[in-house]
């Protein structure tokens, strides 16, 4: 275009176009090639060939290392395509990835040796961080407030109720996850060595893990937060020496002598900053120590098998791109199903009361985590046993043992302590025998039969620490809490609804306005309505105390008791509902009559 | 399973996990959606509709437990002892317009509820000055039971009768001046005698229908008691309800024995049809003479005199 023979203007242009930038020389050549359709074909082979190496370039740049070509084989299963594997470059380029392993030993991969509880356990720690960075939006951590934006959440921000439930869901599935984690490690014998240390670290995140939990419980400031932390602060109280460590422990939880504003403060620090921040570089450290150490280890009866194939078969390479990789991928996909759609038609998050330091709940115990440490408080067999010791052998336990202190803090801080050392206790024991390290069961019996042991204990020390077991208020006002509850009461067992009590279950429509004795409601034809129905358990109720008092001499239950059952119109779409109980007394302190009293409203809902 | 495999089983599921996040847009913000009609609550409005009930109820227990006493069970008040509360001006607002309040209803009666009034508003017509609630103020509820006592009251707004709880009256002279004597201690030992001088003729010798082991009769006053006299005499009978901080002199101390030996049941029974001139007591005649007896039968029980 600019080709001229030398005279002076052509001249003038051509030492112009020596003096062009070369990208404008260059859109001036691939406008001239599209004069012939040769050069248009020129032009856009050109075109393509450069098009694909600036998107193939990007994709190595963000896959940290993989061509387009690559990452396409890699998400259809193919073989690598280019040598040496891209795949491992990842590994040592980007900054995800560069804590995963290359590989998995191929029989660590089985579901049934690990089933998936580590990583559940760091999946539901992240759904616990996205759902609780979204919740902090809206939360106030202040006394007169708190409970309120519980309310918001709730009533007023769209998917606050799910992020709620989710966030609750996560939490207990957790502590679930965590402790199952614990116990398949145990059994499996994965904490021997080299994994001693690890150990550890998974200890200390067990207990992170319930110190997330329980700090979160308090948050709400309902009766249920408040009181289940009072209980749980008041062991804290009781450390010995109770008058310097017990005294501090309490100032220092608390905030001041009983919970208030300082203390949901603490709390909430607690619960957002200082204990993620340890359980992140816990995690990390935890993790480092799995994936780059030592792997995760081997199921034990290969790993140990005298027959060097097996062995060798177990150790075969799983390349964690793209085998692990999209496992995980479809779990999480899985996992975000379950639990999105478990908070969104079936659990929801309950909010009680709000939080009254001068009304104690009926039945308050401790999240059902703790159960076990409330059962040590109240079991009925270690107090006997040791009397039993004390009589016959002559070694008083009992003055040691029976006090709150040794109950709630000591014992539980042994429990912990021991489970710390459980892989140095191993060493030393097996040493002590003088028998080879072994990770299989058949090798274990002692040590399998103490871990089951600790399970069942755990169980039924929990089953001790429920209201059901050996807590019982004056007849009457137990019969009241069966059936009027003053809070919807919350099974020990995680991620079941809670029971809001008979009465209000009815509702604001299924309770007609009238006095309705009780007796008349004894025996009822089979086709009685539901109200009657429930008139009519209360009665049995009743008058399975008169019969109780009958039987005892009237040291127990309720002489003659007589119920009543009172539905009132109170105001508009308010009821005033009132069950009383009257006996005959059975000594001066004792008033004769109970009454419990249940304001409803049409649409408060308890289901 | 093949990389393939798992990858469409993570698509399946993560398509599946829009299925409970539509429910949920659905139901919290199904009008802004338009798949919800506006006349109808979405579900979202229905948690806050349970949420508000649950508050109400919240409210009438703080009202069975502090307000029943002076205000009566439904807020209609009780004649000399305090106005009604669930009257149409002081709820729809025309009460506040009249005395120039500037706020909303709502503002005028929380801090009515939580800082009470400083001096008796009408003393010619009601006896009991307006305590303070708010335990700002020293008083015995938390912000937010005075937030749940002021939604309950509001809840009385649809149907609230029209009454005049400040008619203008000819003795509206002078405010009387509080009368400096001696502060009678609850619980101290005085003696009924004076006071059952000046009972009237019809009264006396007037005898308990009820025997005092008749546990219906009892359990019956006792709940009229625990409605009715428990704010200023306490569950308890003490004397010492959570209206008594107000009252001068101190209401009476039923656990009392020697001074209960003085009060013959005639005169106790006339003192609570009538009333106690120069005290807080109002008369309770239209309680209904059986009423009072059950009620009567219920307060000698604290101190075992009859």
């Amino acid at each position: 275009m600019f080709q001229g023979n030398g005279n002076g203007r052509s001249g003038l242009l051509a030492r112009l176009y020596e003096r062009m930038p070369v990208g404008a020389k260059e859109a001036f050549r691939i406008l001239g090639a599209l004069r012939s359709r040769d050069g248009r074909a020129n032009v856009s082979q050109e075109l393509r060939e450069k098009s694909w190496k600036w998107a193939d370039d990007t994709m190595r740049a963000v896959s940290a290392g993989m061509g387009i070509a690559d990452v396409r084989a890699l998400f259809r299963g193919d073989p690598p395509v280019e040598k040496p594997n891209p795949r491992y470059k990842v590994f040592t380029n980007a900054f995800f990835a560069h804590i995963r392993p290359r590989y998995y030993e191929k029989s660590s991969t089985k579901f049934t040796h690990t089933f998936g509880l580590g990583f559940l356990s760091a999946f539901t720690f992240i759904v616990e961080s996205i759902t609780g960075i979204i919740l902090m939006v809206f939360y106030i951590p202040e006394q007169d407030q708190a409970y309120q934006s519980m309310v918001k959440i709730i009533a007023e921000v769209p998917f606050g109720q799910l992020m709620r439930d989710i966030h609750r869901v996560g939490a207990e599935l957790m502590v679930i996850f965590v402790a199952l984690h614990m116990l398949r490690v145990y059994l499996t014998g994965s904490y021997k060595h080299p994994r001693q240390f690890t150990w550890v670290t998974g200890m200390i995140l067990l207990l992170m893990t319930l110190l997330l939990s329980y700090s979160g419980y308090l948050l709400p400031w309902d009766q249920l937060a408040y009181w289940a932390v009072t209980i749980g602060t008041s062991m804290a109280k009781s450390a010995p020496p109770k008058e310097i460590l017990g005294y501090i422990s309490n100032l220092l939880l608390r905030g001041g002598d009983t919970i208030g504003q300082n203390g949901l403060l603490r709390f909430y620090l607690l619960h957002v900053i200082l204990v993620p921040f340890i359980t992140v570089i816990l995690i990390s450290v935890h993790y480092y120590r799995v994936s780059r150490l030592h792997g995760i280890s081997l199921p034990a009866s290969e790993e140990e098998a005298t027959d060097p194939a097996v062995r060798k078969a177990a150790k075969e390479r799983l390349d964690y791109l793209p085998e692990i990789l999209t496992k995980e991928l479809m779990w999480i996909a899985m996992g975000v199903f379950a639990i999105t759609a478990f908070s969104a038609f079936t659990f929801h998050a309950p909010l009680e009361h709000h939080a009254d330091p001068y009304r104690t709940p009926l039945h308050t115990t401790a999240p059902w985590y703790f159960l076990w440490i409330q059962g040590m408080l109240k079991d009925p067999w270690v107090l006997p046993v040791l009397r039993g010791i004390r009589d016959f052998i002559g070694i008083d336990l009992v003055q040691f043992y029976d006090s709150p202190a040794v109950q709630g803090v000591i014992l539980p801080t042994i429990v912990f302590l021991v489970l710390f050392a459980v892989p140095y206790i191993d060493e030393w024991w097996e040493r002590f025998r003088g028998k080879p390290s072994s990770r299989q069961g058949k090798n274990r019996k002692l040590g399998l039969t103490m871990g089951w042991g600790a399970v069942i204990l755990a169980v039924i020390f929990s089953y001790f620490g429920t209201p059901y077991f050996g807590v019982s208020a004056p007849p009457a006002v137990e019969i009241a809490q069966e059936f009027i509850p003053e809070e919807c009461v919350l099974p020990p067992i995680p991620l079941l609804l809670d029971d809001c009590g008979e009465v209000r279950r009815m509702g604001f429509e299924g309770l007609p306005v009238g006095t309705y004795n009780l007796s008349l409601f004894a025996s009822l034809s089979s086709d009685a309505e539901e109200f009657q129905k429930m008139l009519g358990r209360m009665q049995t109720r009743v008058a399975k105390e008169t019969a109780h008092a009958h039987e005892t001499g009237n040291k127990a239950g309720l002489p003659d008791a007589e119920g009543f059952f009172i539905v009132e119109d109170w105001q508009k779409d308010l009821k005033k509902v009132t069950l009383r109980i009257t006996w005959t007394p059975k000594d001066e302190s004792d008033s004769g009559t109970y009454e419990k009293v249940l304001y409803l409203h049409k649409d408060s809902a308890y289901e | 399973m093949t990389t393939q495999l798992k990858i469409m089983v993570g698509l399946i599921f993560t398509l599946l996990t829009c299925v409970p996040l539509a429910v949920i847009a659905v139901n919290d913000i199904g009008h802004d959606l338009g798949m919800v009609s506006k006349t109808e609550r979405t579900v979202m409005q229905e948690r806050e509709a349970a949420l508000k009930g649950r508050e109400i109820e919240a409210g009438a227990d703080n009202y069975g437990q502090y307000c029943v006493g002076c205000h009566g069970k439904k807020g209609e008040g009780i004649p000399s002892v305090a106005p009604a509360i669930n009257r149409k001006d002081l709820l729809d607002g025309s009460y506040q317009k009249s005395i120039g309040w500037a706020g909303n209803v709502t503002d005028f009666l929380r801090n009515t509820v939580a800082a009470g009034r400083p001096a008796q508003s009408r003393p010619d017509l009601y006896t009991v000055r307006m305590p303070t609630w708010s335990n700002q103020y020293g008083g015995p509820m938390r912000a937010d039971q005075v937030d749940s006592l002021v939604t309950f009251m509001l809840n009385w707004s649809e149907d609230a009768p029209e009454i005049d709880a400040w008619p203008p009256t000819a003795a509206t002279g002078p405010r009387p001046t509080p009368v400096p004597g001696a502060t009678p201690v609850p619980g101290a030992t005085a003696s009924a005698a004076q006071k059952c001088t000046a009972m009237p003729a019809q009264y006396a010798g007037k005898k308990l229908p009820y025997k005092s082991d008749d546990r219906t009769a009892m359990a019956q006053g006792k709940q009229k008691y625990d409605e009715v006299c428990a704010a200023c005499h306490g569950t308890r009978g003490r004397g010492d309800g959570t209206a008594a901080a107000a009252l001068n002199p101190k209401p009476r101390n039923f656990t009392d024995k020697a001074y209960m030996q003085t009060l013959p049941l005639d005169c106790h029974f006339w003192i609570t049809m009538e009333g106690s001139a120069g005290t807080g007591m109002a008369p309770w005649k239209s309680l209904g003479e059986d009423t009072l007896w059950k009620i009567i039968l219920y307060e000698r029980s604290f101190s075992g005199v009859y």
